[in-house]
């Protein structure tokens, strides 16, 4: 026995709505968790997809550089085309980049190690502005010494001087650390880089005689159109010169394909979120049709009993909802988490807000319609 | 208005009256029908047993005096209201104001205590009246359980809840549903006694709903129902005892 009220109609109509969840609290909080978990499914996979979307598609930027023109060839390009390319180098900055995947074997997981050549890079990557310090830069090029993003260093204890090990082509190379990329608002992108020589990365994946690709930049007042030109009469077509686009549009096909793949995904999320809301609201409905006969039997008004379900129905609209966007974020994070290595992705802060929104909105109207105030009424 | 039509029924002869009534429920594809035909009154103070088989009707009239469902065909006037015809508004206003319900399995609301339960069509009325509700919860003799839950109580505290609920708003009309099915012989005699002295004082109507024939023979009048029909009526030998049933 516990203390109760005294009959006045407010109050006993407000005992109504509010004993149950007191007396019951496990049955409430189960309902609770059952909206919650299906706002989250929806939050998390839909934030997290455009997460990584959105990642992909700033990653090709940022890590391309600002390459106006670059010269690719399918199998790698012979070290030798740079001398072909020599008499350009007062119109454009001429970069070699080697790029490939390898093992961090300290993190256990894959990592894109970027050769450049650092003397000219600072020039075409704003990152290594501020990260190459001369000694640091000294160090990178006379010995086997590499630059870690300071997250990625943080995150495996590590710091400027220690060593670490990479499996490329089934060998295991140690390198140094000798910096830490403090790389500011391009954190993400460059968490899962091994920035190293261009000569230290062609020896790490044992091609030492090719290079993957030449970026061209462009000096000021060069025309990027004649400077293509100039460089195509240099190479005698023997290799593509285009402009970076064209791997853009690459990239810009891949992520459709990823932004197809993952709005399915999200879709079904949604449905199976939506689903999971409205069991689980179903089954709090159909508790409390007893309740409610026996109320309108005593004559309670159809408006009585919509607003007594209505109030109940938002209550555990927001609170799931609120707990489920909680949830959805922190699943989504970890959710990226997993594929960090892939795809260097943040979640920002109102990435999915939208997404946010209307989850809950589809959960407050999904809770109110499961709720069927209408069949309660009659 | 509902609420002078309700008091205007002074003035009337019969409280209760079923013209031809006629209820239909559909199963499936199959259309059932639930009452045919039935015509029948209550007079004001008058106790009514409604006798038959399960599913020959009796429930089925009970809801359409109670005002919880509507003829298909026929007229239903309660408390001088045409139940088939009344708007949402008005069959609220005869269950707020006109009608009590007891039913066999009690419906109290379970989280709710005694107190509360009692007060409840007061307060859905939105005019409660704590001193009938003591009154009456005392007059049941559940004082002492006046703020025990539903699950705390015996069959026959509860159906002794659900009478002083059914009464609580002075209504001119009770219905009982099979009242004493819950319950053992001795609780259950003790529960129609109380509810046909409580009736009584105030002079309200009781249509009991009752397989037990010994329950029914303590009525004014009993009704036979059989599939639906009206099949018999008559009134009702008075029990040895002298009940005031």
């Amino acid at each position: 026995m516990i203390g109760t009220i005294a009959p006045g109609s407010a109050d006993l109509l407000r005992a109504l709505l509010v004993r149950p969840l007191r007396r019951r609290p496990w049955r409430f909080m189960i309902t609770v968790l059952g909206v919650a978990t299906g706002v989250a499914a929806v939050i998390a996979t839909v934030a997290s997809s455009r997460a990584a979307v959105g990642a992909f598609t700033r990653g090709v930027d940022e890590v391309a550089g600002a390459a106006r023109l670059e010269i690719t060839q399918p199998g790698g390009i012979p070290v030798a085309t740079l001398a072909d390319l020599r008499p350009i180098t007062d119109q454009a900055i001429v970069v070699p980049v080697v790029e490939d995947s390898v093992l961090l074997v300290e993190l256990g997981d894959g990592v894109r190690l970027l050769g450049v050549d650092l003397l000219l890079d600072a020039q075409v990557r704003p990152v290594l502005e501020a990260t190459l310090a001369p000694e640091a830069l000294h160090e990178a090029l006379i010995g086997r010494g590499v630059l870690i993003s300071a997250e990625l260093a943080a995150e495996l204890g590590l710091r400027a001087g220690d060593t670490i090990t990479l499996s490329a082509q089934g060998r295991l190379e140690q390198v140094k650390v000798v910096a830490l990329i403090d790389a500011g608002r391009h954190g993400a992108v460059w968490e899962r880089v091994v920035l190293a020589d261009v000569a230290l990365a062609q020896e790490l994946v044992g091609r030492p005689d090719r290079i993957d690709r030449i970026e061209l930049v462009p000096r000021p007042g060069v025309e990027p159109a004649a400077l293509g030109q100039r460089a195509r009469g240099l190479l005698a077509g023997r290799l593509d010169v285009s402009k970076p686009s064209h791997r853009r549009v690459l990239a810009e096909q891949m992520v459709a394909s990823l932004r197809f793949n993952l709005v399915a995904l999200s879709a079904i999320s949604v449905l199976v979120g939506g689903v999971l809301v409205a069991t689980t609201l179903a089954t709090s409905v159909v508790q409390r049709r007893y309740t409610v006969s026996v109320l309108r039997s005593l004559g309670a008004s159809r408006l009585q009993v919509a607003l007594a379900v209505i109030v109940e129905a938002t209550a555990l609209g927001l609170l799931g909802g609120a707990l489920g966007v909680v949830a959805g974020f922190g699943g989504a994070r970890l959710a990226l988490a997993s594929v960090r290595s892939t795809v260097a992705v943040v979640l920002q802060g109102g990435e999915g807000f939208d997404q946010t929104l209307v989850s809950v909105a589809d959960d407050l109207g999904l809770t109110l319609m499961v709720t069927d105030v209408r069949h309660f009424c009659h | 208005m509902i609420g002078d039509a309700i008091n205007a029924i002074d003035a009337i002869d019969a409280i209760v009256e079923l013209r031809r009534a006629s209820r239909l429920y559909r199963r499936g594809t199959e259309q059932v029908a639930a009452l045919i035909d039935v015509t029948m009154h209550l007079m004001p103070g008058e106790l009514v047993a409604l006798v038959g088989p399960s599913g020959c009707g009796k429930s089925t009239t009970l809801n359409l005096v109670a005002g919880v469902d509507r003829p298909d065909a026929g007229t239903v006037i309660v408390c001088g209201v045409d139940v088939g015809a009344a708007r949402e508004a008005e069959l609220v206003m005869l269950r707020r104001r006109c009608v009590g319900m007891v039913f066999q399995a009690f419906h109290l609301v379970p989280h709710l205590t005694v107190e509360e339960n009692v007060a409840l069509p007061l307060a859905l009325d939105h005019r409660p009246d704590p001193p009938r509700v003591r009154d009456l919860i005392e007059r049941v003799g559940l004082s002492s359980r006046r703020r025990h839950y539903p699950s705390e109580l015996s069959g026959g505290e509860q159906q002794r809840t659900a009478v002083a609920r059914a009464l609580v708003h002075r209504p001119k009309v009770v219905v009982a549903d099979e009242p004493t099915g819950n319950l053992d012989s001795r609780t259950g005699a003790a529960v129609l006694e109380l509810l046909a002295e409580l009736r009584h004082e105030q002079g309200a109507s009781l249509l009991l709903a009752t397989h037990d024939a010994r329950i029914a023979s303590m009525a004014d009048r009993r009704i036979a129902l059989a599939d639906g029909r009206l099949v018999g009526a008559e009134a009702a030998d008075r029990h040895p005892s002298g009940s005031p049933l």
